[in-house]
This record gives C-alpha cells, sequence and structure tokens, in this order.
C-alpha cells in the first residue's frame, strides 16, 4: 500500500517538476519579447529650422544663466544635437537660417555647459529677436540675459581674430563692455555685431536700468565696472 | 655440503624465529602502551574501565579558536611551539581542575594525544564527523551529506576506517565516536518517494540511512581496532528504536543532551529501550542571561551542578538505572565565531540564536535565549606574551573541580549527593565576581584601549631624467610614521563598539602607489581671483592637514525584538545569500587591499542597520550616507518570508540624493535612483533549486528622452513603464553526484538596473549591474575526483545597441541633428558593461582537499592541500561598441564623459594559481595571468595584451618573500585601466620578517623592504614626461610595531 502510494506520487512529482523546466523557458519568450517597438519615438533625422521671428518663451528664464529649460523646448531643433566648439562656432552658427534658430543653439550650449561665451551669444541673438520681431516679452528676456552675463561670467573675455601676413592675432575683448555697449548704444560702431535696435529709447533710461543692476557703463571708455 | 646446508637452514630458520620473536615483541610491547578500554556490566549498573580500573568520564569539549578566527584554524597547523605552548597550558589548567578527559571537532594529531594522555593524563575521544558538516564525494564538496547515496557511504566508510587505522595503537585514546548530533541534519534533497512522505517521515525515512550506515561503519571499525569501544553522538534520543535496530553491536550511548538541569526520562528510556550504558558527548548551559543581558556565572554553575549530580546519582551502584558513566560539558572555553560564523569574530556576540524551555533562568516564551558564543566554562582572557589567549575560570570550573573531585564509585549517592548540595554557590559566586572585577580593572569594561600600531617608513626614490643629470644627487628621499590606537567601549549590557583613531606625523610620498595617510601630504589650493584679462590664480600649501582622524567605528545595541549596528569604516557583506537576487547591497570588505578602500581615503561603509527579532525576524534596514562603497546616500529595506516550500524576498532601495564626490580617484558618481524587487527560491525536485526574481527599478527616468539609430533614421524616444522592469531565473541542477549545472535568465529593460552580480568559483565572465539586456548564462561543474572542470558561459544582446557618432549638419533651413554616444549622466541610460557579449570560460582546479575551498577569498592563507592550482580560461566577444564612460573630473567636481565609446573588440584572460604546502612552515603561493583586456574607459586606444607572474613564500610564520612581475599591463590601480595607462615593465620584491607567532600580515609586528621598478613609455602617463624618464624606482623600507 505504501509503495504504490509513493509511486503515485512521484509519477505526480516527476510531471510537476516538467513546469518548472517549462518555467525558464516561458521567461525565454519573455525575454524574446522584450525588443523596443521600432514604431515607438520619432524620427527626428531632419528637423526644420525656424526662420520666424515669433518666439515662445519655454520657461520664465530661458536663455538666462543656467536654466536648462531650453532642453526641453520642443520647438528647440539643437536640443538633442551634439555638438564640438569648433561646430558650434564654425558651422551650427554660420549655417542658422536666422535669430531665433541661433538663439536655441546658443542657449543649448548655454544650457549644457553654462559660460560667459554663451550667455553672451544668447543674449545678442534675443536682441536681434527683439529687432525683428518688436515683442516686448523678448526684449525683457534680452535684458534679463545681458544681465545674467554681468551677475554670472563677468570676467568673460571674447577673442577678436585678425589675420595678418604674420598669422591670425588674437585680441581680447571683456564681454561686459560689449554688453554695455549694446545696451547703452548699439549704435556705436564698436559693438562686436552690428545691426542691432536699441533696447531703450534713451541712452539715460539704459543708463537707469544698468545702474539699478548695480553696475554703471563709461560711455567714453566703454568699460562697464560693478558698483561697489 | 648437506652439513653447511644444514647450518644455513639453522641459520636461516634462527634468523626467522629472531625476526618473530622481534616482531611479537615490538607488537608486545605496543599493545602494552596502549590502555584497554572496556564497558562492563553486572545487577548494579554499568561501568566504564580503563585498563580494569574505573573510569568515570569527567571530560569537557575542547577546541581552541583565537577571537578573529573562525572553524578555519586550525592549532595543529601551527609552528610547533605555539601547540606546545597552547597545550601545555590548557591541559595543566583542566589538569588541576580534575579532568580526566576531552572531546574534540577538531580531531588531535596522534603525537598529541599521547603527549596530552602521558603529560596531565587526559584521554581523548576520536570523533570523526563523518559527513555531519559536508564531505567532499569525488572531489565535490557536498554541503548536505546524502547519507542514502552508496557513494558517498562507501567514500565516508572509508576515511572513517583510515582514522581509526591510524590511531588504533595510539596511547591517550579512550575511545571511537562518530558524528555530531548527525540525525539532526538530514536534510539533504531526496528522491520522490521520500520527498512527498509527511516532513516527519521524510525525516525518519531518512535517518535510516544514517543509521545504517552508523551500523556498517562501526562493524567494520571494530574489526580495525577490536580492542575499543565504539559510539556514535547522536542527538539527545531521537530515532531510539533505529539506535536500537542498527547498534547492538554499538558500546556506548553516546548522546548530545540540551534539555535543562535534569535529564528528565532519558536515563530510563534508554534502560528500558537500549541497554547500553550513555555518555554525555555535550551538555551544559551558557553563560548569558538573555532575559537580563548580562553574563551570568551563577545560573551556568548552578544548572551544570544539577546536571551532575544526576549524572552521579544514575551511575553503577546507586539502585537506580545505573547506566551513566560521565559525559563532556559543552564546552571547555567559549568560541567566539559561533553566532554568524565568518562576522565579528574578534566580537563575542550576545545574540541568543535559539530557544530552549528547559533553562529556566533566562527563558522568555518565544524568544530565544541560547547564547551559542558562551557556553565555555572558561571564557577567553587576553593574550599573553607566548602567543596563548589565556582560559579565564568561570564559576562552573570552580564548581565542577570540587564535583569533578568526587568518585561516585567509591562513594555512596547519598554521600556524593550530600557533598555536592554543601559545595558553596555563595563562595564561588563571590570568587568570580572578585576574578571578573580584576578582569575588569584590566580591560576597564566602559571604556578601554584594546591596542593600536606605530609604524615608520623610510623611502629612496630615483627616476631615469634625474639621475641622468644629477647622478646620485638624483635620489630623493621621504619618511613617514603613522599610529593607530584602538579602543572598545561597553557604556551598558546592550551597548558596546569599538573605534580607532588615526594619526600622522610625516607622511611618505610614493612616486608609486597611492596609501593610506595620503591625506596628510601636503598639497595647493588653487585660488581665483578677478583681474583685468579675466580670472588669475594664486596657490596657497597646506601642510598640515588632518593629522589626526576617526578610522572605524562600529556600535551596536541589542534589544528583545531588534538589533541596531552603526558602522563606520568597517567590512560588511552582501545580502546575496539571503535573498537580495539583484545585489542591490553590495559587498564592502576591501578596505585595506592594493585598490581598497583606504588609499583614496574613502570611508563607506558608513550608515546604521536595523535587524528585526522575534515577530519581525526576516526584517532588515540599512540606510546611510554611504552604506556601501560608491553608494549614494540611500535606504535599503527587506523582508524575507517562507510559505510552503518557496522562500521570499522583497527588497526597496531609495537613493535619498547624489553623492557630490567621486567614491576613488575617478570612478563616477551615479544619479539617484531607486530599485524594487521580489525573489522566491524552491526546491521543485530532488536536486533542483530555482531561483525566480524581478525588478522595478529606475522609475524616475520615465519619460525621459533617448535618441537611438532605426536604420536610416535617428529616432527621438522616451523611457517607458515597461522600460524599468526586469525578470531573473537561475535553475541549478544536479544532474549526477559529482555534476552540477545551472542555467540563468536576464532580462532587464532599459532602465532596469540591478546591482552586483553573484560571481562564484572565480569566474570572469563580464556580468553588469545594468538593465538593457537580454541575457542568458549557464556552466556545468564536473568533479571528476580531486580535479573540477567548470566550462561556463554567457551571452548577451541589447535591447537598445549604443549610439554612434554622428556629426550635425544644416542643409538650408533643415536641420540632420546627428547623434553622440550615451552617458549615463545625460542620458537615461548608456551601453557600458552591459554591452552585448558572447563569452565562454572553462576553469580547471585540482585540489584534494576541497573542505578548505580553492576559491574562498581567503585561501592563500587556508588551503591546506599539498598542492592544489587551478587554470582558467575566460575568452569574449564584445562585438559592438559602446557608448561613453564617465569619469569623475576632480577639479569641476563633476562627472565628464569620455566622448566617444569603446570599439568593439575581442578580449580574453588566462589565468592560474598554485598552493604548495610542501612541509610544516612552508607556504608558497604563485599566482600567473595572461591576457588581452580593454581600457574601461577611454576609448581611443587598442586593447593591451599583457602578461604576469607573482610568487609569494611564508616561512615558518616569521618570512614572506614575494616576487612580482608584470609586462606591458595596466597599472594597478583602476583608474590606470580607466584611462590606459600602461607600462612595458612593473615589477616588485618584498621581503618581510613578522616579530611574533602570529605570522600574519595584519595582526603581525613586523619590518620588511619592498623594492618597486617600472620602465616607462608614451602610454604610461605622466611620469614618462615626454620621453624624460623611462625608467623609475622606489625602494621602501618600514618597521610596524603592532600592541
Amino acid at each position: 500500500m505504501m509503495k504504490n502510494t509513493v509511486n503515485t506520487n512521484a509519477h505526480k512529482a516527476n510531471i510537476k517538476s516538467w513546469k518548472y523546466f517549462f518555467l525558464p523557458l516561458m521567461l525565454v519568450g519573455v525575454v524574446g519579447c522584450g525588443e523596443v517597438d521600432e514604431d515607438d519615438g520619432d524620427i527626428i533625422s531632419t528637423v526644420p529650422l525656424p526662420t520666424d521671428t515669433s518666439l515662445n518663451l519655454y520657461c520664465e528664464n530661458v536663455g538666462v544663466g543656467a536654466e536648462s529649460c531650453i532642453l526641453d523646448d520642443p520647438a528647440n531643433p539643437y536640443a538633442r544635437t551634439p555638438f564640438t566648439l569648433e561646430q558650434l562656432f564654425e558651422e551650427l552658427d554660420e549655417d542658422a537660417p536666422g535669430p531665433k534658430a541661433r538663439f536655441y543653439l546658443w542657449g543649448t550650449a548655454q544650457a549644457r555647459s553654462p559660460q560667459g561665451v554663451y550667455q553672451f551669444f544668447t543674449a545678442l541673438n534675443l536682441h536681434y529677436l527683439y529687432g525683428a520681431s518688436g515683442s516686448e516679452l523678448i526684449r525683457e528676456q534680452t535684458l534679463k540675459a545681458y544681465r545674467a552675463l554681468l551677475d554670472n561670467y563677468f570676467d568673460s573675455a571674447w577673442f577678436l581674430k585678425v589675420e595678418t601676413p604674420d598669422g591670425d592675432i588674437l585680441f581680447p575683448r571683456k564681454l561686459k563692455d560689449a554688453v554695455g555697449l549694446n545696451i547703452f548704444d548699439p549704435t556705436d560702431p564698436d559693438v562686436l555685431e552690428t545691426g542691432l535696435v536699441p533696447l531703450f529709447a534713451t541712452t539715460l533710461l539704459a543708463e537707469q536700468a544698468i545702474g539699478e543692476w548695480g553696475y554703471a557703463f563709461n560711455i567714453d571708455n566703454k568699460i562697464m565696472e560693478a558698483l561697489e | 655440503m648437506a652439513i653447511l646446508n644444514n647450518v644455513a637452514s639453522v641459520k636461516q630458520v634462527s634468523g626467522i624465529i629472531a625476526a618473530v620473536c622481534l616482531f611479537f615483541l615490538a607488537s608486545t610491547g605496543q599493545a602494552q602502551q596502549v590502555d584497554l578500554v572496556t564497558t562492563v556490566k553486572d545487577a548494579n549498573g554499568w561501568k566504564l574501565q580503563v585498563n580494569g580500573n574505573d573510569f568515570y568520564v569527567k571530560g569537557v569539549v575542547w577546541g581552541y579558536a583565537p577571537p578573529g578566527t573562525n572553524y578555519t584554524y586550525s592549532l595543529w597547523n601551527q609552528p610547533e611551539d605555539i601547540i606546545k605552548t597552547v597545550v601545555d597550558r590548557e591541559f595543566s589548567l583542566m589538569q588541576a581542575n580534575n579532568i580526566n578527559a576531552i572531546r574534540t571537532f577538531a580531531i588531535v594529531p596522534p603525537e598529541w594525544v599521547t603527549y596530552i594522555y602521558d603529560n596531565y593524563g587526559i584521554m581523548t575521544v576520536v570523533n570523526p564527523l563523518m559527513g555531519r558538516y559536508g564531505a567532499s564525494i569525488d572531489g565535490v564538496w557536498v554541503a548536505q551529506t546524502d547519507y542514502s547515496d552508496p557513494r558517498t557511504r562507501e567514500i565516508l566508510k572509508e576515511e572513517v576506517l583510515a582514522v581509526v587505522e591510524e590511531f588504533r595503537d595510539v596511547r591517550g585514546v579512550l575511545m571511537f565516536a562518530l558524528g555530531n548530533e548527525s540525525n539532526y541534519g538530514l536534510s539533504w534533497s531526496s528522491s520522490f518517494e521520500i520527498e512527498n512522505l509527511p516532513v516527519g517521515e521524510q525525516q525518519r525515512e531518512k535517518a535510516k540511512f544514517l543509521y545504517s550506515l552508523f551500523g556498517e561503519v562501526i562493524d567494520a571499525g571494530k574489526q580495525i581496532a577490536p580492542n575499543h569501544l565504539f559510539t556514535i553522538v547522536n542527538g539527545d534520543i531521537q530515532y531510539l528504536d533505529l539506535i536500537v535496530e542498527n547498534g547492538q553491536n554499538w558500546d556506548i550511548l553516546g548522546t548530545n543532551s540540551y534539555r535543562g538541569i535534569s535529564f528528565t526520562d532519558l536515563w530510563a528510556r534508554v534502560d528500558a529501550e537500549y541497554d547500553k550504558p550513555v555518555l554525555f558527548f555535550e551538555f551544559g548551559s551558557d553563560a548569558f542571561n538573555s532575559r537580563d543581558f548580562r553574563e551570568d556565572q551563577p545560573a551556568q554553575a548552578n544548572y551544570l551542578r544539577g546536571m551532575w549530580q544526576e549524572m552521579y546519582r544514575k551511575s553503577y551502584g546507586n539502585g537506580e538505572e545505573g547506566n551513566a558513566i560521565g559525559g563532556f560539558v559543552f564546552e571547555w572555553r567559549d568560541e567566539w565565531w559561533k553566532y554568524k560564523q565568518t562576522e565579528n569574530l574578534d566580537v563575542q556576540d550576545t545574540t541568543a540564536s535559539w530557544g530552549n524551555g528547559g533553562y529556566k533562568f533566562d527563558f522568555v516564551e518565544g524568544q530565544n535565549n541560547m547564547n551559542e558564543e558562551w557556553f565555555g566554562i572558561t571564557r577567553i582572557g587576553q593574550l599573553d606574551d607566548s602567543g596563548y589567549w589565556i582560559s579565564e575560570p568561570r564559576m562552573a570550573l570552580d564548581v565542577l573541580a570540587q564535583i569533578w573531585s568526587l568518585d561516585p564509585y567509591q562513594q555512596s549517592a547519598s554521600e556524593v549527593d550530600q557533598q555536592i548540595r554543601d559545595i558553596n554557590l555563595d563562595y564561588y559566586s563571590l570568587l568570580s565576581e572578585v576574578r571578573a572585577l580584576r578582569s575588569a580593572q584590566e580591560q576597564s569594561e566602559k571604556f578601554r584601549m584594546t591596542g593600536g600600531s606605530f609604524k615608520a617608513e623610510y623611502f629612496i626614490k630615483g627616476r631615469d631624467n634625474d639621475i641622468t643629470v644629477s647622478g646620485e644627487d638624483g635620489l630623493s628621499f621621504t619618511d613617514g610614521q603613522m599610529a593607530f590606537l584602538d579602543f572598545e567601549f561597553q557604556p551598558t549590557s546592550r551597548i558596546k563598539g569599538e573605534f580607532s583613531l588615526n594619526l600622522l606625523a610625516n607622511v611618505a610620498e610614493s612616486d608609486f602607489e597611492f596609501r593610506y595617510g595620503d591625506r596628510g601630504l601636503p598639497y595647493t589650493v588653487e585660488t581665483l581671483e578677478n583681474g583685468e584679462f579675466g580670472v588669475t590664480r594664486s596657490n596657497t600649501n597646506i601642510e598640515d592637514n588632518e593629522r589626526i582622524e576617526l578610522y572605524s567605528f562600529n556600535a551596536t545595541y541589542e534589544a528583545d525584538d531588534y538589533n541596531l549596528e552603526a558602522f563606520y569604516h568597517v567590512p560588511r557583506y552582501h545580502w546575496m545569500y539571503e535573498g537580495d537576487f539583484y545585489g542591490l547591497l553590495r559587498e564592502t570588505t576591501d578596505l585595506t587591499g592594493a585598490n581598497g578602500q583606504d588609499i583614496w581615503n574613502a570611508k563607506a561603509p558608513y550608515g546604521v542597520e536595523y535587524e528585526g527579532k522575534n515577530a519581525l525576524r526576516g526584517l532588515k534596514v540599512v540606510f546611510g550616507p554611504e552604506v556601501y562603497w560608491g553608494a549614494n546616500p540611500k535606504a535599503i529595506a527587506k523582508y524575507e518570508f517562507s510559505t510552503d516550500n518557496v522562500d521570499w524576498a522583497v527588497m526597496h532601495a531609495e537613493d535619498i540624493a547624489q553623492r557630490d564626490d567621486s567614491s576613488s580617484a575617478t570612478e563616477p558618481t551615479e544619479r539617484q535612483t531607486r530599485q524594487t524587487t521580489i525573489y522566491a527560491e524552491t526546491k521543485p525536485m530532488d536536486g533542483m533549486t530555482l531561483e525566480l526574481g524581478g525588478i522595478i527599478a529606475s522609475t524616475e527616468k520615465v519619460d525621459d528622452k533617448y535618441d537611438r539609430v532605426e536604420g536610416n533614421d535617428i529616432v527621438l524616444d522616451e523611457i517607458e513603464f515597461e522600460d524599468t522592469l526586469g525578470f531573473k531565473a537561475k535553475m541549478t541542477y544536479d544532474i549526477t553526484s559529482s555534476i552540477e549545472g545551472y542555467v540563468g535568465l536576464n532580462y532587464a529593460g532599459l532602465v532596469a538596473d540591478g546591482g552586483a552580480t553573484l560571481t562564484e568559483w572565480g569566474t570572469g565572465l563580464p556580468y553588469s549591474d545594468l538593465g538593457n539586456k537580454r541575457e542568458i548564462d549557464g556552466g556545468v561543474r564536473i568533479a571528476l575526483g580531486d580535479y573540477t572542470i567548470y566550462p561556463r558561459f554567457l551571452y548577451r544582446e541589447n535591447i537598445v545597441d549604443a549610439a554612434p557618432l554622428i556629426d550635425p549638419v544644416t542643409t538650408g533651413t533643415n536641420l540632420s541633428p546627428g547623434i553622440d554616444p550615451r552617458n549615463r549622466d545625460s542620458d537615461p541610460f548608456a551601453v557600458l558593461g552591459n554591452r552585448e557579449a558572447e563569452s565562454f570560460e572553462v576553469f580547471f582546479t585540482y585540489d584534494p582537499t576541497p573542505g578548505t575551498w580553492f576559491y574562498d577569498w581567503d585561501a592563500d592563507n587556508i588551503e591546506d592541500a599539498a598542492f592544489a592550482y587551478n587554470i582558467g580560461l575566460t575568452a569574449t566577444s564584445y562585438d559592438t561598441p559602446t557608448d561613453s564612460y564617465l569619469f569623475f573630473f576632480e577639479e569641476g567636481g563633476t562627472n565628464a564623459p569620455f566622448g566617444t565609446g569603446l570599439e568593439a573588440e575581442d578580449v580574453w584572460l588566462l589565468k592560474s594559481k598554485l598552493i604548495f604546502n610542501p612541509r610544516l612552515g612552508l607556504r608558497i603561493v604563485a599566482n600567473f595571468d595572461v591576457g588581452k583586456q580593454q581600457s574601461t574607459g577611454e576609448p581611443n586606444q587598442e586593447a593591451v595584451e599583457f602578461a604576469g607572474a607573482n610568487v609569494k613564500f611564508v616561512v615558518d610564520n616569521k618570512h614572506t618573500y614575494l616576487g612580482e612581475l608584470r609586462i606591458d599591463d595596466f597599472g594597478p590601480y583602476d583608474f590606470q585601466q580607466q584611462f590606459n595607462e600602461v607600462y612595458p615593465l612593473q615589477a616588485k620584491f618584498e621581503y618581510t620578517r613578522f616579530l611574533d607567532q602570529f605570522g600574519d600580515e595584519d595582526l603581525s609586528s613586523q619590518w620588511g623592504v619592498r623594492a618597486l621598478y617600472r620602465e616607462l613609455d608614451e602610454l604610461s602617463g605622466a611620469d614618462y614626461e615626454d620621453g624624460k624618464n623611462e625608467y623609475m624606482f622606489e625602494v621602501q623600507t618600514y618597521f610596524e610595531l603592532k600592541f
């Protein structure tokens, strides 16, 4: 009697045991299904660059300081574009079709690696956009971006390259001073980039604004200084 | 001629007669040396007699394991002067206290059995454990001995009979006893027939195999040694009917019994059912009161007194059963390894690990009260000058010495009883208190300094360029001094701990090595100031940095329902053997190694652990700033439980923040994350273990974006919830008793990152903790006698491949944005160590003594085979490139990517270890490796083909000689492989002289000299100095005093 019982159970156990062999095999099936659906996601092999001058600010401080929301802005065509310093200056900036595209380009660079030069060109292209759109919102964002350079990267320099028969010569130019000219008198012949419109109706208003930020711009020597 | 022949014949016959006489005399002489041990019975009961004289066994279970060691320690492997010191000290104390026999778990070598008997009159039980704690079956170490397996039975029988053969003519042997509570170890996976019986019947069916084997072995043993007694060591009198059935030829009923102060009906049952004398091989009481949480010497003494009183009363001639012939008190001295066995070995643990209602002085229903590390009738005292850890008598020994001075055969029961009652327990209690007070004065119980060390060193350094330019003046010199001070504290009985301080004077700066204490090297702080053209920098030298620091700290609080442990830079183990299938809590044990934490002044593990007891048993929580090396500040909780035949574990790990600094030099930090896992383990059939697990990880990354290449397109996608999921299974199966196979499957979604993988038997398969994989691995371990062959494989695919580098291009008003290799900071995942792999390896091992496992972490020190070795080849084909690795950029205080990934490559590694123990006092360990390996970060270089070897001689525990040579290999530090720093030649020679008997690199005072040499080329990093230095060397001398 005992023997029969044992054998019966043994037989059942044997059958049961096969499921444990099947379990891993079932898992193999699950594993095999672990593919990324090719239909998932959006193809971004080619994206159009904006040529218009209408800019929606993705967040309050987009393009200002270390704020990185521009990287999440679906309108930013450069948000996921890898680029080197060389590609940024010599290819992408030159090939961008307008200030809005350039704003996204430099804003992206600034968000990834905050520094004075990127901040300056982000502000500069906002400035151009303001010139093209006349949007008060963009004017205010331009001023925020300029101020961010003064507040965060006051001593940043830009090097102007002059080609000579003996080779290239680099001249340092303090970006704070370039910001001063762009705000105080963007028509001054010493500005870094031309074609900018005034941000203030009068130089007095510009002077007042700069003063409220804690800085003073000397139009005679074209130097920006921080007030103690 | 005939006469001559007769003369020759006479000579031959005389020679033969002389030889026979000599043989006879020799045999007789030897036989006279061996005592005749017998049992006798008459109407008054049973007696044991030695050479016809009554011998009541007044014994102890004896073992000697110094603090810091465990069951792997063997006194008999130590130098002879150490053995003799310990034996003389221990047995003179036993002799003085009237002990006449010992039982040991490790078999005492024959010459020492005789030495102990001749010098101290103490006899020894030879006790082969017969597979109780595992057995080596044809070269395979089987942890759960299967007594039903014919081959196992054959081997165990051979082993025991070999011991009987060895000891049968050894003077001092009291008897042979087999096993140790072997009836409690019947947990092997058995046949379907047995496994389908109810649990109790399963055990009984298995027990039949055990007892029949005992019977077979004892029958055969008696053939070899007919003049010796044989018995077994049973767990209480369980399966007494099977003992009766199989043990009619056994001389004694040997038993371990823990029934409390009385053995209750044991005497009567044995008398009625078996009619053999009873000898206790273990009985006793612990000396720790778990209810009051304090040492309780009077309770232990009182219980032992009661037990012996009953044993004497139940002995010959007292009108009762008359079957008691003595016993071995468990145990002679405390053992500090017994609670966790491999952890806290230098601390006497106060955790009660099992409950026994027979010990009413501290029993509380539902709680444990038996403290394994407190059973000694002596406790472990201080280390004396001769290297002996003193046995300090407890009150129980004082009381037992009085009891053992009595002779139950010469005095009447009432006299003996009266004399035992007359023992003045108050006096001995007072004596023990005085003794404890004196000990406390010596040790200052609440706070005391326990030791420390002082190290002085002096280096001579030279480089190619300096010597070429300046000759001898190009050499440079440096010296250093460092001290450690170690302290213990125990402010209350439930709180105790220890800590170490490190003090620096000068710090010797090595050009070769990063070293503990480098924190005190002078360094320069760079200060940034605004100037006309931007930032200008100025330097400030700091020369007296951090002269004193807390090196390590550990404190425990033991409550009734939980234990709490605070830890700071003390070794801690993983939980992978207790349900952590995904390895979320990593091991942190490498503190002082060549690539360990100390060289970076890292302080992990750092945190607090809660461990539930009683109703909360199975719950563990650990949390802290760095609970394992490199961890983010995090909390991990685990709960284990069982249902029917399945063991479960549920875990959650939650990062609280991202660490802000590297854990070493350039190891990148990891983003804050979380993981939840579930694990189930079952044994569905004979010899099979099935483990299943699931994980949900990195849910914070859901909706994060990532790019991938799909055909010719670049696709922007998002992490979805299903990308956080993973499943894992592993099935292990004993195909035969000598062949074990396993197969594992692991699917992990894109961000389903787990933790460490449990790697055993020296595997080099490229497991990874990262997700984004479909993986299958497996292997078959084949044991052929003392040889093991272990082929294994791993195949892995990625769900999403690494991203290539495609530059952005602007065409008119369209941008082709390109793509670049991902990294784990900017992207939700990256293909790194989890890259596609086809890997195969085979390890060949020769180890005739698998009880000391060849792949144990300290095999170099504990492997006891005369010769053991392995050789293994791991070959891996990485068919795809990786994404970009990160490194920690210290100046910027942040991670930085290498930019591109490693290229597809085939790599391999062939390695071998050889361990020789040609004689006592000489150990030789050699390692060889040759291979081709890639960097672990820096991508711009081809894989390195290298070779290396090292050999170490340890002579008489006093001298070590180490030589090492490496050719075209990475430097010794992890970051050097990360940054592809390769040296054409690296050489090292070291001699160390130990100044005490320990012969231990960590424990011994020592002096030594170490010479280091490197050749350099353009791949060798900054030291090359663009060709100025083609070699460099350093000679280090040191003296280290431990106190």
